[in-house]
Order: structure tokens, then sequence, then C-alpha cells
């Protein structure tokens, strides 16, 4: 099976440097709160050593990053691997964006649809098969039992 | 309340109708989480913590209790049938249990698997029983210095041990508490970092975010080598019988695997994982017949997993004595007693004893359920196993989905869930520890509030957090295990002293 590789080093830098920049946000938007005093402490007093230290935690990223040797390397998918990952990756968002619009069972139903398609060779009517009857268990189990209130989007008319 | 009278009021919380069916519940869906690849025991008690909210504290603590103790149980299934560990703690029962299975001993082995893991939890909760009241007794004498140190120095310590390199600890444990931050705050109720965001002023969801960066971020891994998976064998009820030799081989590298296992639930940091890998150390070095362990000695699987067993039992006495989680598990636990108004610390045994003797009694229950349910039903679990990927994974994706919006009923929660999923999945990649975020993410909001009341109590003199014995003894120990690297490299360096590693599962 293929396997593609990452430098370590990178990562680790590229780690490092987010957390810098995020860290620096952070603390820019904590000195904006109210501070108090040190005896009746605002709720900025905390963030401001929360961001120290996440600043502190990014420039050890970093510099641990710096110690690494180039040779050492991050397995990465290649292949059909990878496309099945971004398959569902790209799955979870339609399904996600379409749920507050067509409802949790309509989204849910062609989530399971497309990725029982993507993770395997069945043959459509099975898989719809497959899909719809896992569906409605799911929706038997916590829409109809726990009274889960899932979006039900453009459907929400009908009681 | 004495111990015997303890447990007596134990057994009345516990043989109620809610109580044994959540006991029940619990331990039967710990050990079908710790057998499906895909979802851990961390992202299944996520998962149903929303529910634990709709049962009464004792009843919600108890079912995450036996989904603890029985994902323990289950991972090892995995790690037995299909060398593949079900969790983390289970990675040592791999080498020896596979290596048996392919000798045709692995209905012996899960035999024996089960008495382990029976005995190293029922031992262990005895221990628990004994050591968390008299730590609780301790525990009032801490004021708010004590309980920083306790909390923000047993998280830096968490996340120094948890494995790894210093920075794959720290920052995930940073990124935690600065999510913490993020809602309205508790004492004025400020806004902070919400950015007009509604839904950000009451927080980040645990829910969302443990589910997305153990469940979700797993599942990512999983379909990455969906087509890699090995079927497991057929195991029979007539296989499951050790011989006689099985027999005496296991109950000492048992008993050795109670007491470390035991003692390293104490500790901050991945105990049941850490505890195997001590074990398994262990065998190798006292055993008898160490020289077979790695090539399928039944030693290299009693010890180990009676020890994770025992370690997920006594990882219990930190939350139940002091309100300070040591693992993502007691940190979840943690957070749904919070929910139900009940601050775990040094004052739970006496203000809510039902809580403490409940759960007591309730593990000694579970540890009898699984031991008399899991090996009539091991035939279940291997079927489980062969539950083609295509099947569980959409399944175990929705039921994501629905734990992460549950909670509030909020699509934001949804959309953390998938943007944790994937930080999770990149932290993965690059080794870096998740627990540290999710325990740092719990007790932020603990650690601001014992600064701040430190800070005001002692009108604003910061020297209040390292007056007292306690505490300077704490912070001590931070400094010592925090600079450990740096130690090492001086006394190599102007000494000529070399101190050897030992690796326990990524740690030093």
């Amino acid at each position: 099976m293929p396997v593609g590789a990452l430098e370590k080093r990178k990562a680790y830098l590229a780690m490092g440097g987010i957390g810098v920049v995020c860290a620096a946000c952070y603390l820019g938007l904590s000195l904006q709160l109210p501070q108090g005093r040190l005896d009746q402490p605002g709720p900025g007093v905390f963030p401001i050593v929360v961001g120290v230290l996440l600043t502190l935690a990014s420039l050890v990223t970093i510099w641990e990053g710096w110690q690494l040797d180039r040779r050492e390397q991050i397995a990465m998918p290649v292949g059909s691997d990878l496309r099945r990952l971004l398959g569902l990756i790209a799955l979870l968002f339609g399904f996600l964006i379409a749920m507050p619009i067509v409802g949790y069972i309509v989204s849910s139903a062609l989530f399971c649809i497309l990725l029982m398609r993507i993770l395997s060779d069945l043959s459509w009517p099975r898989v719809l098969a497959y899909s719809l009857a896992m569906c409605a268990a799911l929706y038997g189990a916590f829409v109809s039992f726990l009274k889960v209130p899932m979006p039900r989007g453009i459907w929400d008319f009908w009681q | 309340m004495t111990t015997v009278d303890g447990i007596l009021y134990g057994l009345q919380v516990v043989f109620t109708y809610q109580n044994l069916l959540a006991a029940l519940a619990g331990a039967l869906a710990g050990t079908m989480i710790g057998v499906l690849p895909g979802i851990g025991p961390v992202a299944g008690i996520a998962m149903i913590l929303p529910i634990t909210y709709s049962l009464g504290p004792t009843a919600g603590i108890i079912m995450m209790a036996g989904i603890f103790y029985g994902a323990m149980y289950g991972g090892s299934t995995t790690a037995i049938l299909i060398n593949m560990p079900g969790e983390s703690a289970s990675v040592m029962t791999c080498i020896d249990g596979y290596k048996l299975t392919q000798k045709g001993r692995a209905g012996a082995v899960l035999t024996i698997v089960a008495l382990g893991s029976f005995v190293g939890g029922t031992v262990a909760v005895a221990g628990v029983m004994l050591f968390a009241p008299a730590l609780g007794q301790f525990g009032i004498l801490f004021g708010p210095a004590e309980f920083f140190a306790l909390t923000a120095g047993g998280l830096m310590i968490l996340s120094r041990i948890s494995g790894g390199t210093l920075a794959a600890g720290l920052f995930p444990m940073a990124i935690g508490i600065m999510l913490s931050t993020v809602g309205q705050e508790a004492v004025t109720g400020y806004n902070r970092f919400t950015f007009g965001f509604n839904d950000l002023s009451q927080g980040i969801e645990l829910v969302a975010l443990v589910v997305g960066l153990y469940g979700l971020a797993e599942i990512m891994l999983v379909v990455e080598t969906v087509h890699r998976r090995v079927r497991p064998v057929k195991v029979g009820l007539r296989d499951m019988m050790p011989t006689r030799t099985e027999f005496r081989r296991s109950w000492a590298p048992a008993g050795r695997g109670t007491i470390i296992g035991f003692i390293f639930g104490l500790l901050p940091g991945p105990a049941a994982t850490l505890s195997s890998f001590a074990s398994y150390r262990l065998e190798k070095a006292v055993s008898k017949h160490r020289h077979e362990i790695g090539e399928g000695a039944i030693e290299g699987v009693a010890g180990p997993e009676t020890a994770n067993n025992a370690a997920a039992t006594s990882s219990m006495v930190p939350l139940l004595a002091l309100g300070i989680p040591f693992n993502a598990i007691t940190a979840l636990m943690l957070a749904a007693l919070m929910v139900h108004g009940i601050q775990p610390g040094p004052l739970l045994i006496p203000n809510h004893p039902e809580i403490f003797w409940g759960v007591i009694v309730s593990m000694y229950v579970g540890n009898l359920v699984l031991l008399f349910l899991n090996i009539p039903l091991i035939g279940v679990w291997v079927s489980m196993l062969r539950v083609p990927a295509y099947i569980f994974l959409p399944l175990i994706v929705v039921l994501a989905v629905i734990g992460s919006y549950s909670v509030r009923n909020s699509i934001f929660d949804v959309y953390i869930f998938l943007l944790v999923g994937i930080i999770g999945y990149v932290l993965r990649k690059l080794e870096f520890q998740l627990a540290p975020m999710v325990i740092g993410m719990v007790l932020g909001p603990l650690i601001e509030k014992h600064l701040r009341e430190g800070l005001f109590m002692s009108l604003g003199e910061v020297s209040v957090f390292v007056n007292s014995p306690i505490a300077i003894t704490i912070w001590i120990l931070v400094l010592i295990i925090m600079t450990f690297g740096i130690q090492r490299a001086l006394l190599e360096r102007l000494f000529g002293i070399k101190l050897g590693k030992v690796a326990l599962g990524g740690n030093e």
C-alpha cells in the first residue's frame, strides 16, 4: 500500500508558527478585557496568563522542530487512502451544511449512502437498503424514542 | 460513616432499578466501544454524556464508570483476536495475545483476561474505598493556593508525562485552557472571545470538542486504513477454558499487575496505558518464563490487562477525593457532575455519600457483570468485529453528529465537532497528545477560579501561591518533572553521568 511522507521538522515549525500567531492575537484581545486590580482580579487576568503559556508552548514546539532530524517523516495517506479520507471530509461538510436546510433525515440518509459507496464496492440497491435501514434505526432511537429535536429544515411545517 | 456502613449504604443506592441498569448498560456499552475500532472510551463516554444529563448524577457517573472499565476489557478483545488494540491501554496485549491466538489459544487468553480484569478491577475498588476517604480528609486542609497548585501543577505534570516530547503535551494543553476561556466568564458574566456569536457565549461545548477530537479524528484514521483490516478467528465456548498451566502461570503476573495498576492510577497521566507498559516490562524482568514473553506467553497478557483495569479503577481516587481529574475520562466525569451542580472535591464524600458509595458498589457489580457476561458473550463480540467498516463507520459518524448536536440543540456545536475533528487528526499525525487538551479545557475554569480566589483572599498578595508547604512541594515536583530533560543534559555534560532511558509507551 503506498504511503506518502511529510517532513516532521517542517510540520512542527508550521504548527509552532501557527501557535505563535494565535497566541499573539489571543493576548491582544486579552489586553482589551477589564483587568481589575490584583486584589479584585478582572476577567482579563487569567487569559493573559494563558496567552503567555500558549506563546511559550508554541516557542517550545518551534524549538523542538528546529532540533529535529530532517530525515524524520510522518506517514501520510496517498492514492486511494487519501481519496477516501478527503471523501469523508467533503461528505461531512456537505452533511453539516445540508442538515439545517433539508433536515436531519434527508441529509443523514444521503451522507450514509455516499459514504457507504466510498467505503465499499456494494451495488447501489444494497447501499440504499443498508443506509435507509441504518438511518431509520437511528431516527427511531434518537428522534422518536429519546426525543432529540434534530433539525427538520424545510420539513418543519410537517408535524 | 465507617467503611461497612458505606458499603451497606452503597448497596442500597445501587440496588435500584435505574442504577443497576446504568451499571449493566455502561459495562456492556463500554465493552462494545472497546471492541469497535473508530470509537474509544473517551469519545464513547462523551457521546453518552448528554444521556447521563437526563439521568440522576449517581446513575450517570455509575454508567460512565461502567463504560470506562468495560472498554478496558473490550479493547483487549481486538488486541488478542486481530492484533489491533481497541484502545491505547491494550497495545502491549497485542504482542503476546495475538501470538497466542495464532497458536490456537485465543479463547483461553480471553478467559484469562476476563478473570485478570475482574481481579484487578475488584482489588482496586477496595483500594479506592479505603484510600479515597483518607485523601478526602487531607484535602479538606486545602485552600485556593493548594488547589491552584494541584490543578495547574497537576495539569503541567500530566502534559509532560502523557507521552512524547515536551511540546507534544504542553501545546495541546495550552490550547485546551485557551478554549476554556471562551464564553461568559463565571464571576462577572463578561463575554470573552465570543466575537458577537451568541452560541459562543455559553462557551465551547465539551461533548462536541471531545467527540471531534477523539471520535472523528479516530474515524479519519480508520478510513485511511480501512482495507487493511484482519478478519478475526472464530472462538467457540469450548475453546474458552484455559489449561491448568495457563492458570498457574497467570496468577502472579495478575497480582503484580494489580499493584502496579493501582499505583499508576493515583498519578497524573494516562494511567491505564502506562501501567500496562510497566507491567509488561516488569514481567519481562521478573517472570520465570520471561524468555517466552514476546513470543506468545500468557504472562505478557495477564499482567498488563490486570494492570490497566486496576489503573482505570484507581484513577477515580483523585477525582472522588479531590475533584481533580488526571485523565480525559475522569475529566468528562467531573464535567458531568458539575452539570448536575455537584462540585467534586474533599467534601464530596461527606456531602454526597450516595455518589461515592454508589460508584464503589457499582464497580463491584459492574466487574461481576463483565465476568459473567463477557465469557459467554464472546461470540457476540467476535461477530461485532466481523461487521464491515462500511456499516459501522457511517453509523458512528451519524451517532457522533447526533451526540454533538443534542447537548444544546445547536448546529454550531456540530461545526465545532467537524473543525476539532480535523485538528485532532492533524495533531495525532504529528504525535501530539490529545488528553492534555481535554483536561485543560475541563480544568481551565477551576484553575481560574482558584487563582482569583487566592488573589482575592490574600488582598492581591501573589506570594500566597507559594506560601504553604503543600503548594511549595507540588511546585517543586512540577519543576523537577518539567525540567527533567535539561537536568539529564546537564548531568551528562558536567559530570558525565548518563541516565538510562526507560520507554513506557512513548514516555521516558
